[in-house]
């Protein structure tokens, strides 16, 4: 390294770089992970039953819907109750100008599984008694459909991106182990263990991989910090999706475990990359001696 | 302490490093290894310190099958055995103290014990008042000291020491070869590889001779 700080100072650059963009995307995909979750939760279907049915058949329909899978939560909501809240949203009496209560008894369910809302939709239609279910089929389905595709795209970018750190580091410490042969070939003949010569380079890729991160999350947090206060100067209404203290915290402990992780990773596939090579080479050195 | 039985190794099918050897080194002996380039030497010394495997044959070291030695064990192998290079083979950015003192850090020695042992095999050798001096401050012969010291250092069973007058002038070289006669006198086996025809001449010991790969000659009292 001491040899070519140019190329040592690029490979750190690296690091720092595709750190920084992965801390990016770590954020995204947490920002749409933690959205799909809430839409997940925002998906209901409304089953209105029809208006004439005999007392017991209501008292059946309850039990089947009570009864029925994938459903984590189910609301019933009277006729009275219905026009209550329909009379209070709209500031107007509906039995003054009908003078009966048209609203149907309704459930609202809330799905475990929301990519099955369709079989849930159509198991609910098939009851004797249901007049009508409703949700928001096209928009839901094609909404997740586009944030997973996205998250799809994001993982095998955050991929690419990984290999690059992993490459990055893989070469600093290729060049550290390169610029110290002489002394790994004193220790190997004097009695060192593998383990004790690869330690060196392991601490070295470890500490390449957590001032990497931690470059790359002062730089987010500071590109964050200015993006937050332009949007709140611009009066831009924010969603709050997630605690953004938290997450931010989350995504630097995340950046800081991936730089270690795979600074350890890389620099041990160098050293034993080197260490398995280093005998190869001696001999093949000798061998041209020898011609 | 060393054996050597049918032994054949070849860097390549075109060139065959050692070919058909079989020798045995008893405990403190001296022996000195001679012939011409090429001829083996420094093949015969890398198969002692399990640097290189020989193609077929066995080469026993303290008893044991070096051919058959997991590689985790090589390195407790090396500890027991020292070797000195022609071209010194010292860390120049340690002082004289720090490359004889490395040795024994790679195993793990506490510094007590270094503070004890390196002084101590450096007034040995004679270089005790050359502790803070950079390998580059030093003469040929007082490197190749360090490098002496650096491989008695861990106390070895076994010497080994490949062409260590190759880059000094015949004065310094008798010098060194006296010092190695003195840490055989102590009990420790030398294997020395030589071109030097005067210091084989000079010393009388046990002489075995390689050429193209294979034993020559082996007399208890050769000369070159």
């Amino acid at each position: 390294m001491r040899r070519n700080p140019f190329v040592a100072l690029t490979h750190g650059l690296q690091v720092i770089i595709s750190l920084m963009v992965l801390g990016f995307f770590i954020m995204l995909m947490v920002f749409i992970g933690a959205f799909l979750f809430s839409l997940r939760n925002m998906v209901e279907v409304y089953a209105f039953l029809q208006t004439d049915l005999p007392a017991e058949r209501y008292v059946e329909i309850d039990k089947m819907l009570r009864d029925i899978p994938n459903v984590k939560e189910l609301q019933y909501i009277s006729r009275e109750d219905a026009l209550k809240k329909f009379s209070e949203s709209y500031h107007i009496s509906v039995e003054d100008i009908l003078e009966y209560n048209p609203l149907p008894p309704t459930y609202i369910l809330r799905p475990i599984d929301v990519t099955k809302i369709e079989s849930l939709a159509s198991r609910l239609e098939a009851i004797d008694g249901m007049w009508q279910v409703r949700y928001g089929r096209k928009e839901v389905t094609s909404l997740m459909k586009v944030l997973v595709g996205v998250q799809v795209v994001f993982a095998l970018t955050m991929i690419l991106l990984l290999s690059a750190t992993f490459s990055s580091i893989n070469n600093i410490v290729r060049m550290s182990i390169y610029s110290r042969r002489r002394e790994i070939r004193i220790m190997q003949l004097v009695g060192a263990t593998n383990w004790f010569i690869r330690w060196p380079f392991i601490i070295e890729g470890a500490f390449f991989g957590i001032i990497g991160a931690l470059a790359a999350v002062l730089i987010i947090y500071m590109i964050g910090e200015a993006v937050y206060s332009l949007l709140a100067s611009l009066e831009i209404f924010l969603p709050t999706i997630v605690d953004v203290k938290m997450m931010f915290g989350l995504l630097a402990l995340g950046t800081l475990a991936v730089g270690l992780i795979i600074g350890v990773i890389s620099s041990l596939t160098a050293a034993n990359r080197f260490l398995s090579t280093e005998m190869r080479r001696i001999e093949e050195m000798r061998r041209m001696e020898a011609v | 302490m060393i054996k050597f039985v049918d032994v054949h190794m070849a860097y390549s099918t075109s060139t065959p490093a050692l070919r058909g050897i079989d020798l045995h080194i008893q405990k403190q002996e001296f022996v000195f290894l001679v012939g011409s380039t090429g001829g083996g030497k420094s093949s015969l010394l890398r198969c002692v310190y399990r640097e290189i495997l020989p193609q077929s044959g066995k080469v026993f070291v303290f008893k044991k099958d070096l051919t058959k030695m997991p590689a985790r064990e090589i390195p407790y192998l090396r500890r027991r055995i020292g070797v000195i290079f022609q071209d010194f083979l010292l860390l120049p950015q340690k002082t004289v103290y720090g490359n004889v003192s490395y040795a024994l850090e790679v195993r793990g020695a506490p510094m007590k014990v270094l503070r004890q042992r390196v002084p101590e095999v450096l007034e040995w050798v004679g270089l005790s008042r050359k502790l803070k001096s950079y390998p580059d401050e030093l003469s040929g012969g007082e490197q190749q000291r360090v490098c002496i010291a650096r491989a008695l250092v861990n106390k070895p069973d076994i010497l080994l020491a490949d062409e260590p007058t190759g880059n000094l002038d015949p004065e310094t070289s008798v010098g060194i070869v006296e010092l190695l006669q003195r840490v055989n006198v102590r009990g420790t086996t030398l294997v020395v590889a030589t071109h030097d025809e005067n210091i084989v001449n000079q010393f009388r010991t046990r002489t075995v001779r390689l050429e193209h790969g294979k034993l020559i000659s082996d007399r208890l009292e050769g000369g070159y």
